[in-house]
């Protein structure tokens, strides 16, 4: 055999081998890329505890604001449906035809989505129909939208809506960021715990777990503790989630509002409320720092549903179970632009 | 040895031999492939297939039980008798697969997961009727409750029912790889070459010698031998193809519609979540949007040319025309879930965006889900049906090609034997 065709009988070989090789060569059946499983950010926050930014006490506050409850004072004749000012925010919500406000969605007595209806309602939606009704003359001008604790100063300040009611807690470092009207309801900061616990106070609950909304003024007080006793703060997102956790046993008391801790104890009786106010925590509308205007204005409706007898009406519907209706709050104002 | 050797009838008892030795290498390698294939396959279908359609089938039970007592809830305290059932239905399936999964299977691989879903289920059913409970008495911590359950469901749940479906994937691509090495039919092809040109050059040598040129008892031999090389090669071949459609027909769809399907209830079901949080449904409608956009489409509706509906649509194959519609029902639907979001962020249309939902929405979805569901269901077929028929092509093999080897061992001694007693 020479050479050349023993060359091309090897290289015939080769070709043979490898068409054999490649039509038998091993499958693999691998899950194709797509179909893996989707790793997406962890969406739902768990409820560890963690600090929570921006601490109301630790920031600055306003110059000069020495009381926290003063807002502008009213004009001395509250402008009537369908004569607002020209230039106004009012008269650019008429305009409009509708009032924006921002309203917590899951905090009854104050403001909650109605399983039956789907309309959120309570004590905070009614003060803004009140708010509504002084811009128009009727009724039917409000729209709503479902805010959480943490959301409430960033949709006024970045005029989302035109003013939030969400049992908003006025302080002066808050009064940097928005504007508030005058008190609309003086809450209590209190303990809410399983009825029959050992536990009276913030004192009695020292290295334990109490849980409250995180971006709210109660958690900052919380984490200050009584004396010597120092409790842990377990923040959620909504403070409904805290009422599932002291059910579940996962803390051993919720902080927040009395009268949010009331709409618990409405929600489960083996609830109580116990201990001496943590910290007097007055509610207001936030209102944006450009529209003193506005502020002025709602002062003027609430100063009014104050006196006429509308504020106690609204109290009885939402929180009467509480007792008998207290004085309506005295508003403090300061004069200003 | 060399005695005999040195004899005439010696050296062809020794050439005999040789060949017998060749023969039983070819019957050796041919045998043992197929059994090992066969046993491979065996795996695949039997254990390693249903496991895998077993773990994408709670997956899906439990997305959809998921979204479905969300979408009851998001109805009011009075849920529909219709989403309630589904959602029933649904987590009872999951159970029984789960149940299923664990008697069939005893490696110690799975069985973290196996016991994460059986004792997480509960708890999940738990919190549910809970959440439904303070639903019924108009209670808003309700919400709080479903939130947590779907917690409980997306972060420990189904990734547990993924891992084993991970799992069950690696079994079948372990199979896959066991049932067609490729060095098992060269081995067969050099045994056999090498059985069969010993043959025909004895053949050859024992004709110039003997000057009788047709042995008929080698003659069947090799004619014998050459048969069972045909068919072992073209059995061997035959059930590679028939594991290779049933990957590209079967398997890759199966796992792309399933993967499909569970991200289309995610996304549904986080539209719900999102609803029933009042105002705090950032996270879920981000998480929406993800899952809608790992399908290939954007946060309104647009396809982006990539994800898994694009790519299952872009397979081709038998069953091309099942998933077929996938792509537009989708796009139909999130073109709704953005309004659906849009509503509920815009002032005073929550009730907009939960009529919406409730209606458009759970009707563009279920189309999707029910498309998705028949897809899912042919594929799986083909699936189950290749592997049967791969299993097939082996079938009598190793008992055909031992006898055929056996006869052609008798035609070798005998035909030799002749040649012996020549010289008696």
């Amino acid at each position: 055999m020479t050479r050349a065709p023993r060359r091309a009988g090897l290289a015939g070989l080769l070709v043979a081998v490898t068409a054999l090789v490649t039509a038998c060569s091993t499958v693999s059946s691998r899950v194709p890329a797509e179909a893996r499983p989707l790793e997406l950010p962890t969406v739902h926050p768990a409820p560890a505890p963690a600090p929570t930014s921006a601490a109301p006490n630790s920031a600055g506050s306003a110059p000069g604001c020495t009381d926290a409850r003063a807002s502008w004072r009213p004009a001395a004749s509250q402008p009537a449906p369908g004569a607002m000012p020209a230039g106004s925010l009012m008269a650019e919500i008429v305009r409009r035809g509708y009032l924006r406000v921002a309203v917590l969605g899951d905090v009854p007595p104050f403001g909650s989505v109605d399983a039956l209806s789907g309309q959120t309602e309570g004590f905070d939606v009614d003060i803004a129909g009140e708010v509504g009704r002084a811009l128009f003359g009727s009724d039917g001008h409000v729209r709503l939208r479902n805010v959480n604790n943490a959301e409430r100063i960033g949709v006024v300040r970045d005029n989302q809506v035109d003013m939030a009611v969400a049992t908003m807690t006025v302080n002066c470092q808050r009064r940097t960021q928005v504007d508030f009207s005058s008190v609309y309801y003086e809450a209590q900061q209190k303990i809410l715990v399983q009825t029959g616990s050992p536990y009276r106070s913030l004192a009695d609950l020292g290295g334990k777990k109490v849980c409250a909304a995180a971006g709210t003024t109660t958690i900052q007080r919380i984490s200050q503790g009584v004396g010597s006793s120092r409790p842990q703060a377990y923040p959620v997102t909504n403070v409904a989630d805290c009422l599932v956790a002291l059910q579940q046993g996962k803390v051993d008391a919720v902080s927040s509002d009395d009268s949010v801790l009331a709409g618990m104890i409405a929600q489960d009786p083996h609830l109580s409320i116990v201990g001496p106010s943590l910290e007097e925590e007055p509610d207001a509308i936030a209102i944006s720092r450009a529209h003193p205007e506005f502020t002025r204005f709602v002062n003027g409706v609430l100063a009014r549903i104050f006196t006429d007898g509308t504020w106690a009406r609204i109290y009885t519907r939402w929180l009467g179970e509480l007792g008998p209706v207290p004085a309506a709050p005295t508003p403090s104002y300061r004069d200003g632009p | 040895m060399r005695r005999r050797a040195a004899t005439p009838p010696g050296r062809l008892r020794l050439v005999s031999i040789g060949l017998v030795v060749a023969i039983v290498l070819l019957w050796l390698t041919a045998f043992a492939t197929t059994v090992a294939r066969q046993h491979a396959v065996d795996v695949v279908r039997g254990t390693a297939g249903p496991g895998f359609l077993a773990a994408q089938r709670v997956h899906a039970d439990l997305s959809e039980a998921d979204a479905s007592a969300a979408a009851a809830f998001l109805a009011g305290g009075v849920e529909p008798v219709a989403q309630r059932r589904a959602y029933q239905h649904s987590l009872a399936q999951a159970s029984t697969q789960v149940l299923t999964l664990a008697r069939a299977r005893g490696t110690a691989s799975t069985q973290d997961e196996l016991t994460t879903l059986a004792s997480q289920i509960p708890v999940y059913s738990g919190l549910v009727d809970q959440a439904r409970a303070d639903n019924r008495l108009g209670f808003a911590v309700g919400g709080a409750y479903l939130r947590q359950a779907s917690t409980l469901m997306q972060t420990v749940i189904l990734p547990a029912a993924d891992r084993l479906a991970a799992a069950e994937a690696d079994r079948i691509d372990d199979g896959y790889r066991r049932a067609t090495y490729w060095w098992q039919p060269v081995l067969v092809t050099l045994t056999g070459l090498l059985a069969l040109g010993g043959l025909v050059v004895a053949q050859v040598v024992l004709a110039r010698r003997t000057h009788r040129y047709l042995n008929v008892a080698l003659v069947a031999a090799t004619v014998v031998t050459a048969v069972a090389f045909g068919l072992t090669l073209s059995a061997l071949s035959a059930q590679r193809s028939r594991l290779l459609d049933g990957r590209d027909g079967g398997f890759v769809p199966m796992t792309l519609v399933a993967q499909a399907r569970v991200l289309a209830l995610r996304a549904w079901g986080d539209s719900s979540l999102s609803l029933i949080a009042h105002g705090d449904g950032a996270d879920q409608d981000s998480d929406a949007i993800a899952a809608s956009a790992r399908l290939g489409y954007d946060r309104s509706g647009h396809a982006i040319g990539s994800g898994v509906l694009p790519a299952a649509a872009r397979l081709g194959g038998p069953d091309a025309a099942t998933r077929a519609p996938l792509p537009g029902y989708w796009a139909a639907y999130a073109t709704t879930a953005a309004r659906i979001r849009f509503d509920a962020a815009d002032l005073g249309g929550f009730q907009n965006a939960v009529g919406l939902a409730l209606g458009d929405g759970t009707t563009a979805f279920r189309r999707f889900d029910t498309a998705a569901d028949t897809a899912l269901a042919t594929s799986q077929r083909r699936f189950d049906t290749r592997l049967t028929s791969a299993d097939d092509a082996l079938g009598g093999l190793a008992a055909e090609v031992s006898v055929a080897l056996a006869l052609a061992v008798v035609g070798i001694l005998a035909g030799y034997q002749a040649r012996i007693n020549d010289f008696r």
